[in-house]
C-alpha cells in the first residue's frame, strides 16, 4: 500500500461498505478497542433461593447487590463504615471524618462545596460507571481535565513564576517542529523517509507547528493566534493586536515544564471527561437507594470462614461492641485486601497468597475552600489543572459552579510520589493544610488572603482501606487466584481487576465475578 | 518531582505573610491553624528530593509515624497497624531490615524510598529509643546492602 494511507483505505472501505464494514475494519487494526462492558448483565435461571453474603458496601458490592437480587437472590451486605460508597466518597460542610490514630476534621465548607478524596473523574470510555449513572439517576456533568490557561510550575525555571500551558505547549511544538522541518529540508532524514513523505512532513509540521514559509516558528500573527497575542485583538482605534514572543526553546527543555504537557492525552485523562453534579458520592447515594435495605452499617467483619455446608462470617457490630454472626451460601467479598489479609479467614492457600501479594498504595489530597473564585477572576482560569513540582504536585480547580460568587472549594494537591505521599501521611491535619496553603501560595499568591478552610484526606489513614489502591507485586502470578472462585467466595473490587483505582475496575469486576458466581449456582 | 531548590528562605518568606493573613480569620473560627512556623523537622522534609532525613527518630517521625503511629502504638480502624512499642519481633534487626525493604502484605516496600543508611539508622531507632524499645541496636548498612531483593 505504498502511497496510499491508511486513513485513506479506511475512507475507502467506509464510502464503499457502510459504516459497519468499516467499524470492524478499524477494529481489526486496532483503532477501536471497545469496553469490556457489555451493558446490563443478565442472569437468567432461576437460584433457587440461595443466599450471597456481600462483604463491602462500596461500589463493587453494591453492584452485586442490585444485580443479585434482581436475579432472584436472598442478599445481605456488611459494611464497616455507617454509610454506602467507600472510595466513592464526598466530603461536604457538616461532615466529620476521623482517620487512623484518631485525629478528626470537621468539614466546614460553604453551602454545597464538596471535595471527592477518592475517585473525581470519570473517563468517557468507562462505560460501566457512566450505564450505571444512567440507570439510577445520576446526573453527569463535563470535568474539565485539559485547561490551556492553567499554569505549569516548576520552582527551578522561569524564576518561579507559574507559566500558562498555552505557552509552554504551543512554543515546544512549534519549535521542535521547526528542528524537525529544518532536518528534514536540509536532507538528514532521507534514509528514513520517502521523498514524497519528506514534503508532506514538512507541510504538517508547518500547519500543527505554526511555522512560517520557511520553516521557522517565529514571533507574529501566525503563532500568537496559538500562543496568544501581546496585545490581544480588541476594538476602537487601538485594537490592532501585538503578537507576542516566544519563549525559547532552551529554557523549556531546562524548565521540564514539558513533562505534563501530554497528560490529557492519555487516553483516561482524555477530554471530555465527565464527575457527577454535586459530588463523586452521588453514585454512591444512588446505589443506596437502590440496595439500602440490604446494607448493615457498623458492621466489621472480623472472620471469613467456609466449608460444605456454607459461609460463616463473624463480624463486630462496631456501635456496641457485640459479636454477630452471618451464614450464606456463597459470598461476594470486596473487602480490600489490605483488611482482608489480616482477617480470620479460611481461603485457599493460592487465593491467601494473592491478598498478600497486594500493597496498598499512599496518597494525598486536599480540598481547599478560598473565599471566592480568585482563579476565575484574577487569572482567567475556569477549571482544569495547574501542575507544579512543588509536593503538591497540582491544584484542580472546580469544574462546576463557574462564574459564581462566593466561597469554592478547589483540590489543593494530590500526591503521587511515594516519599511526599508517605511524609504527608505522617503529618496532622492542621500541619499538612498549612503545607498546601505554603506551597499553593508560590502559584496563586491569593492563597493566603483568601483561604477560608480545608480537609485533607491521607489514604493510608483512611481506616476502612488502609491506602489508595492495591498494587500487585507479582500480578502474572497471583491475579488468577483472586479472580477465580474459591468454592463458595468470589472476590470483587478495583484491586481484582486490570483498572486499579478506577470506578470501572470495581464495577466490571464485580460484574465478571456474580456472572461466573451465577453461573457455578444455576450449572454447577 | 520534588523542588530540588525550593530554598528555606522561600519557604520561610511565605510563612511569615502566612501567619499574618491567618490570624485575621481566627475570629470566625474557621482554620484551626495557630501557627505557621514549621518545626526544624519540617524544614528538613521538603529540603530535596526523596526522603531527606537521616537520623533514625526522624525518618521514623517522617514516614512511618503515618501508619504506625508517633509513639509506635499502632491504630485500628477496619483494619489494624500494628504496634512497633514493645513489639518483640524488633529483638534482632533482620526482621525489621526485611519488612521494610521487601513489604509485608498491604505493606508497600521501601527500597526504593530509602538508603542503605537510612534503613540501618531507622532499624536501630525502632529496636532502641522507640517507644520503650531497649533491644541492642545493631544494624549496619551493610547488612541492609546484602539484604536488597536482587
Amino acid at each position: 500500500m505504498q502511497g496510499a494511507t491508511r486513513r485513506y483505505a479506511l475512507a475507502m472501505i467506509g464510502a464503499t461498505a457502510g459504516s459497519a464494514a468499516l467499524y470492524s475494519a478499524m477494529k481489526a487494526i486496532h483503532h477501536v478497542q471497545p469496553s469490556s462492558y457489555k451493558g446490563p448483565i443478565k442472569l437468567d435461571g432461576d437460584p433457587k433461593g440461595a443466599k450471597v453474603l456481600i462483604l463491602g458496601a462500596g461500589l463493587a458490592g453494591m453492584v452485586a447487590a442490585l444485580e443479585l437480587r434482581a436475579a432472584g437472590y436472598q442478599v445481605e451486605v456488611l459494611e464497616y463504615r455507617e454509610k454506602a460508597g467507600g472510595r466513592c466518597w464526598t466530603l461536604r460542610g457538616g461532615d466529620t471524618y476521623t482517620e487512623m490514630g484518631g485525629a478528626t476534621q470537621h468539614v466546614t465548607f460553604d453551602g454545597d462545596n464538596y471535595i471527592n478524596p477518592g475517585p473525581w473523574r470519570i473517563p468517557y470510555d468507562h462505560h460501566g460507571v457512566i450505564d450505571y449513572c444512567q440507570r439510577l439517576g445520576v446526573q453527569l456533568e463535563p470535568f474539565i481535565q485539559q485547561n490551556h490557561n492553567a499554569y505549569l510550575h516548576n520552582t527551578k525555571a522561569f524564576g518561579g513564576k507559574p507559566q500558562r500551558f498555552k505557552h509552554i505547549a504551543t512554543d515546544y511544538r512549534g519549535q521542535t517542529s521547526e528542528l524537525l522541518a529544518k532536518a528534514v529540508d536540509q536532507n538528514r532524514l532521507d534514509d528514513m523517509l520517502t521523498s514524497e513523505d519528506r514534503e508532506a512532513l514538512i507541510e504538517s509540521l508547518r500547519a500543527t507547528g505554526a511555522l512560517d514559509s520557511s520553516n521557522t516558528y517565529t514571533a507574529g500573527d501566525l503563532t500568537s493566534r496559538y500562543r496568544g497575542y501581546g496585545k490581544p485583538p480588541s476594538a476602537g482605534f487601538e485594537g490592532a493586536p501585538t503578537p507576542s514572543t516566544p519563549l525559547s526553546l532552551s529554557e523549556i527543555l531546562q524548565s521540564n515544564l514539558w513533562q505534563r504537557l501530554a497528560d490529557a492525552d492519555l487516553v483516561d485523562h482524555q477530554m471530555p471527561m465527565f464527575q457527577p453534579v454535586g459530588g463523586m458520592d452521588m453514585i454512591a447515594q444512588a446505589f443506596a437507594r437502590e440496595v439500602g435495605d440490604l446494607i448493615r452499617y457498623n458492621s466489621k467483619v472480623v472472620s471469613l470462614q467456609q466449608d460444605e455446608n456454607g459461609v460463616h462470617v463473624a463480624y463486630e457490630d462496631t456501635r456496641t461492641g457485640d459479636t454477630l454472626t452471618a451464614e450464606a451460601d456463597w459470598c461476594v467479598c470486596t473487602v480490600p485486601f489490605s483488611i482482608l489479609g489480616q482477617m480470620d479467614h479460611n481461603l485457599s492457600p493460592g487465593l491467601t497468597a494473592a491478598i498478600n501479594n497486594v500493597y496498598y498504595r499512599g496518597s494525598a489530597k486536599w480540598g481547599l475552600e478560598f473565599k471566592r473564585r480568585f482563579w476565575e477572576e484574577d487569572d482567567r482560569i475556569y477549571g482544569g489543572i495547574s501542575y507544579t513540582d512543588l509536593p503538591i504536585e497540582m491544584i484542580s480547580y472546580p469544574s462546576g459552579g463557574l462564574f459564581t460568587k462566593g466561597p469554592a472549594v478547589v483540590l489543593g494537591g494530590y500526591t503521587w510520589d511515594d516519599a511526599q505521599a508517605f511524609e504527608f501521611n505522617a503529618m496532622q491535619p492542621e500541619d499538612r493544610i498549612k503545607w498546601a496553603l505554603e506551597f499553593g501560595s508560590h502559584i496563586h499568591p491569593q492563597y493566603l488572603e483568601e483561604y477560608k478552610t480545608g480537609v485533607s484526606v491521607v489514604w493510608h489513614k483512611v481506616p476502612w482501606v488502609l491506602g489508595c489502591f492495591g498494587i500487585w507485586r507479582d500480578k502474572e502470578a497471583h491475579y488468577a487466584n483472586a479472580v477465580k472462585i474459591d468454592n463458595r467466595v468470589v472476590c470483587a473490587g478495583e484491586h481484582v481487576s486490570y483498572l486499579g483505582a478506577w470506578l470501572e475496575g470495581a464495577i466490571e469486576s464485580s460484574l465478571d465475578a456474580i456472572g461466573r458466581l451465577h453461573d457455578k449456582v444455576i450449572n454447577g | 518531582m520534588r523542588p530540588l531548590d525550593c530554598t528555606t528562605r522561600t519557604v520561610l518568606t511565605a510563612i511569615a505573610f502566612a501567619a499574618t493573613a491567618l490570624s485575621m480569620h481566627a475570629d470566625e473560627g474557621t482554620p484551626e491553624i495557630t501557627s505557621f512556623e514549621p518545626t526544624p523537622l519540617e524544614k528538613k522534609i521538603f529540603d530535596g528530593p526523596g526522603v531527606t532525613v537521616t537520623r533514625g527518630d526522624e525518618i521514623y517521625s517522617t514516614l512511618c509515624a503515618g501508619c504506625h503511629m508517633p509513639e509506635g502504638e499502632g491504630a485500628v480502624g477496619g483494619g489494624m497497624y500494628p504496634a512497633l512499642a514493645g513489639n518483640e519481633k524488633l529483638e534482632y534487626p533482620d526482621y525489621a531490615v526485611f519488612i521494610i525493604l521487601n513489604g509485608y502484605k498491604a505493606m508497600p516496600s521501601f527500597a526504593h524510598t530509602l538508603s542503605d543508611e537510612q534503613v540501618a539508622a531507622v532499624v536501630n531507632y525502632l529496636q532502641s529509643g522507640l517507644g520503650d524499645n531497649s533491644y541492642e541496636p545493631v544494624a549496619t548498612a551493610e547488612q541492609v546492602k546484602l539484604s536488597r531483593p536482587q
